[in-house]
């Protein structure tokens, strides 16, 4: 078993300290780690399996940071890396599958054995992605919610603590995020449509 | 679009969130006032209220998160798959068709891959085994094997297909009745002995693979899935990583045999699926599991199952008590070898009892419950219960032949042979108490405990008529059995003549410096402390350290422990500083000894931070107490009585540092964590109540206060005896509520007992003799007996005001009762002088 790299909790504690070369080696790190654990269940999948990618994530934590205890600070910084990591992984691979054809509600990118279904409802992944991009920079916060909320799978509870917020805070912030997320890939829909 | 400024962006989101909370009329109100004419502003936010409205339900929720899959293939071998109707750890399940023979059947899917020629050829020759299990109450295995899905190897297996409920879920929509959960699970034992006699073990028996047939309308029917499966499919215990959710694991976790826990494939047998039938029967009839793991860590769980003793049944419903209690008991004992051995064994306990004939198992037996007891109560046994209790385990171990032997003992202790003569002498030791226990019929006594109680009351009896006059090595062993005994179980004062006795009878037959005589020097010692004679503790240990150090050398665990003994009886004497180079060289010797990690450690840490906190070191104590914490955490797990110790050490700190958020929880978390651990009328159930009764007071609630204090104070009453120094504080506790709230009458009497209790345990020249001091001289003040108030008030202040350690808040309160007192007499002039201190000591600087 790949019990991974032992210092990973020493690299948690780096990037609570707000160092940024850790931020960047983490992201690396997680980055890898799930794409070789996708790669594993590609290689390995039995018919039929599904897995959430926050599944996915949730798997790469338990292999890197396995049973260490680590702070509720921590724990955000993983997620939040891997969350990164998985958005990144999964926009990829919807690149490296061709242009998306459009229409639908449901959009289903396949590529070798494995597929990707993402049900964003009003915009796809590659939509999605652009639209998080503005936000990190409109609205850090909220970005890290997102990334954490649906790209980490952390419920709004993980998430409040990971980030050292009171839920309310969180549920309001995360509401107001599907929103400006919505609005925007709709926004977007109308200024890409021919 | 442009990215828009910080400013601008908070601005949108500030007006959305308020806008928010408003609706119709209010909040277009609102946007026209907040927006005013900034339509651009007006609009953005518009938009974004309006998506607010319309945003799709599963916008972003966590059924559209992205998945990864792979398409359901169409057929595998000669498996037609129909749909998919399962998901697990460890693969898929489908409902299938076979072409030949033509039938339905469930197919399993692993998800992860052979990965070695040498795993492929294990699991050919478990299915191959696997076929032979045939039996009515385990689905039958078709056919297993393996297919190539292009990227290697997978396993699949064909089992028989079975319409029906898991167990959980049947019995609740039937409404069994305990009768008829009793039958079935019957049957189930059963079906598993049957695998068992075909050497095949289950390892991952739980509810969820236990289907009942509805088709078997009068008698339900179980049947048992994936029989053998994991154990074909590991090569070991590296069921973890098979695992994608922490959730998943602990559902198989609860299920484990602490033997599986601990990792040890070598050591699975059998009757780790009676442990985890003992678990399911558990379940089925309490609904609920032996251990609440959800709330730990896993770890944490782990040590749980390995560790704790799950509650009896009977305490969860009083219908199981008895018999059925006893049944699931022995089936859930951790040491394999007191379990049933068989499952069929338990099988057969169960239809005894259906059928009221006498159960095989024994009502669980005063080792069990000593064991308990001294579990619960480690806290305060320590390091005695260990010792007493391995020996009670090793006494109730040694068969009734045995006690046929003595003969041939008293043979052998006649002989020489140095080797010889001790084992004849611990056989003799076992007999005796063999004896004395087994002689007690648990059956005809109130309690269990009681009956302890009764064998060492006709031991202590029997060895005082001096049957063992001419063999005093024997005679003060077993009096330090029976006094390690006595205290253990709490009773003090039948534990000192014990000890003392086999003290000094040690001390004629050892010449110099023995290893029993420094062991019967720290029992005594552990009794002194117990009954609060610290003085005399201190100078038995000083004698056994000097002992220890000529035995050992003064680098010794030994040692150590006598040293933070002889710390704390200090400390208890308020000798503080002659305390403090105990207390350090213990942990440093402890850290240097020990592991990095480990209780002892964790004791001297959290001793030393103590001392910190009586020499008024408070900033000093707050690491030491939060690493104390940690460690005790990590190595105990929660909940747990040491752990509740640290949690309630620290957060009295943290009272005291007026960090009182963390501290109201922490309190909180330590009560609830002794009452959950602790018998409710425990001593240290009430040290919690009484501390958070402080916490409140401190913080203004009196009537919280007021309660928690009067039951900390009954329960205090009950269990210590009179004069004790916890009674002197809550008594002064619950005075100082009584006098916030002005029961001035009510709070006299208590207060003077405080006073009392407190003059007499307490050095003198102690802070809180003053502090009563001054309350007493309130209370006597608020109900107008002015001339009998004021010496109390005087000298209760002067007193305080010499601790230069004390923060100023005491004294200033001690003052303005001075003050009070002599307004409300009319004696202005004097309490203007008085006053004057009071503005001319807040130039102090705060110590």
């Amino acid at each position: 078993m790949d019990t991974g790299p032992p210092d990973l909790t020493r690299l948690l504690n780096a990037v609570e300290r707000g160092d940024v070369k850790a931020s960047d080696d983490l992201l690396r790190l997680v980055y890898a780690e799930l794409r070789r654990l996708a790669g594993a269940l590609m290689a390995n999948t039995p018919p039929g399996q599904t897995l959430q990618a926050t599944a996915l994530v949730h798997e790469v934590y338990l292999r890197l940071v396995g049973k260490e205890t680590q702070s509720w600070e921590n724990r955000g910084h993983f997620f939040f890396a891997a969350g990164r990591a998985m958005r990144d992984i999964l926009v990829e691979r919807a690149r490296s599958a061709g242009r998306l054809k459009r229409g639908g509600g449901r959009r289903r990118v396949d590529f070798e054995n494995l597929s990707v279904a993402v049900d964003a409802e009003d915009g796809d992944l590659l939509a999605l992605d652009e639209a998080m991009q503005r936000m990190e920079s409109e609205y850090p916060w909220e970005h890290r919610i997102v990334t954490l909320r649906f790209f980490a799978g952390m419920t709004n509870e993980e998430t409040a603590s990971a980030m050292s917020a009171p839920l309310r805070t969180i549920e309001r912030d995360w509401r107001f995020a599907r929103a400006w997320l919505h609005q925007t890939l709709n926004a977007n829909d109308l200024e890409h449509s021919p | 679009m442009n990215p828009i400024s910080d400013d601008r962006a908070q601005l949108i989101k500030r007006i959305f969130d308020e806008a928010c909370a408003l609706s119709g009329d209010s909040r277009e109100r609102y946007l026209n006032e907040s927006c005013a004419a900034d339509l651009l502003l007006r609009d953005q936010v518009e938009k974004l209220l309006h998506s607010d409205e319309h945003v799709h339900g599963r916008f972003l929720q966590e059924s559209t998160q992205p998945k990864v899959e792979s398409r359901m293939p169409q057929r595998i071998r000669g498996f037609r798959l129909l749909r998919k109707i399962g998901e697990g750890g460890m693969g898929s399940v489908f409902e299938a068709e076979q072409e030949h023979p033509r039938r339905k059947v469930a197919l399993k899917v692993v998800r992860f891959a052979m990965v070695s020629d040498s795993i492929v050829r294990r699991f050919e020759y478990e299915v191959q085994i696997l076929g032979q299990l045939k039996h009515p109450g385990i689905a039958q295995i078709y056919e297993a094997g393996m297919y190539d899905d292009g990227a290697g190897p997978v396993p699949y297996f064909a089992m028989e297909y079975i319409q029906g409920r898991a167990l959980l879920e049947f019995v609740a929509h039937h409404r069994l009745s305990i009768r008829q959960r009793l039958e079935l699970f019957a049957d189930i034992c059963d079906a598993v002995h049957h695998a068992h006699q075909k050497g095949v073990i289950h390892r991952d028996l739980k509810p969820a693979n236990i289907l009942v047939e509805e088709s078997h309308a009068e008698k339900p029917h179980p049947k048992i899935l994936d029989f053998g499966v994991a154990r074909a499919v590991h090569s070991d215990l590296k069921l973890v990583t098979m695992h994608t959710e922490a959730g998943q694991l602990m559902g198989t976790l609860s299920y484990m045999s602490p033997e599986q826990i601990a990792g040890r494939p070598d050591e699975l047998d059998v009757r780790s699926d009676v442990y985890t039938l003992g678990v399911i029967l558990y379940e089925l009839l309490a609904s609920r599991r032996p251990y609440d793991l959800a709330e730990h860590s896993i770890p944490e769980a782990g040590r749980m199952i390995r560790e704790m003793e799950p509650p009896l049944l009977g305490a969860i419903d009083p219908v199981l008590r008895g018999d059925v209690e006893t049944i699931v008991a022995k089936a859930l004992t951790k040491e394999k070898e007191h379990r049933y051995q068989s499952a069929v064994g338990l099988g057969e306990d169960i239809r005894l009892y259906l059928r009221d004939e006498p159960i095989t198992a024994r009502p669980a037996s005063a080792t069990y419950h000593i064991r308990k007891f001294a579990k619960r109560n480690k806290a305060i046994v320590g390091g005695v219960a260990a010792v007493f209790i391995t020996l009670v385990i090793a006494v109730i171990g040694i068969t009734a032949s045995l006690l046929k032997t003595r003969e041939a003992q008293r043979v052998a202790i006649q002989r020489s042979d140095e080797s010889q003569r001790s084992a004849a002498k611990a056989m003799a030791v076992n007999n005796f108490l063999q004896e004395m226990l087994s002689s007690v019929d648990p059956a005809k006594s109130l309690g269990r405990e009681i009956t302890i109680r009764q064998a060492l009351d006709e031991a202590a009896v029997k060895i005082e008529s001096g049957t063992l006059k001419d063999q005093p090595a024997i005679e003060a062993d077993l009096r330090t059995t029976i006094g390690t005994t006595y205290l253990g179980l709490g009773h003090y004062d039948e534990a000192e003549p014990q000890l003392r006795a086999a003290l000094d009878i040690r001390r004629r037959l050892c010449s110099d410096a023995c290893e029993d005589v420094a062991v019967s020097l720290t029992n005594l010692a552990y009794v002194y402390s117990a009954q609060g004679r610290h003085a005399e503790e201190e100078s038995i240990l000083r004698d056994a350290l000097e002992m220890q150090t000529r035995l050992h050398g003064p680098k010794h665990a030994d040692v150590a422990s006598t040293m933070q003994s002889l710390g704390a009886a200090l400390r208890s004497q308020q000798k503080l500083a002659e305390a403090e180079p105990f207390y350090r060289n213990a942990l440093i010797m402890r850290r240097e000894l020990l592991p990095a990690e480990h209780l002892d450690v964790a004791q001297s840490i959290n001793s030393l931070a103590l001392l910190l906190q009586d020499k008024g070191d408070a900033v000093g104590a707050e690491p030491l107490f939060r690493e104390a914490l940690a460690m005790r955490r990590k190595l105990l797990g929660d909940p747990h009585p040491i752990v509740a110790d640290s949690l309630n050490n620290l957060a009295n700190l943290l009272t005291q540092r007026r960090k009182t958020m963390e501290a109201e929880s922490l309190l909180r978390e330590a009560l609830a964590m002794r009452r959950k651990v602790l018998k409710a009328e425990h001593p240290q159930v009430a040290q919690s109540l009484n501390n958070l009764a402080f916490f409140l007071y401190d913080n203004g609630n009196y009537e919280g206060a007021e309660t928690l204090y009067r039951e900390a104070l009954a329960i205090w009453r009950r269990t210590l005896p009179e004069g004790h120094i916890d009674i002197g504080n809550a008594t002064a506790g619950l005075g100082l509520v009584l006098l916030a709230q002005k029961s001035f009458a009510e709070a006299e009497p208590l207060l003077r007992e405080s006073l009392l209790i407190r003059e007499s345990v307490l050095p003198e020249g102690h802070w809180r003799r003053f502090a009563t001091m001054s309350v007493l001289g309130a209370a006597l003040a608020g109900e107008g007996k002015f001339a009998e108030a004021e010496p109390y008030l005087i000298h209760g202040y002067e007193g305080l005001k010499s601790q230069p350690q004390l923060p100023r808040k005491y004294k200033q309160e001690a003052l303005q009762r001075i003050i009070d007192l002599y307004e409300s007499c009319n004696q202005l002039e004097t309490a203007g002088r008085w006053r004057s201190e009071l503005t001319t000591r807040q130039t102090d600087v705060y110590p």
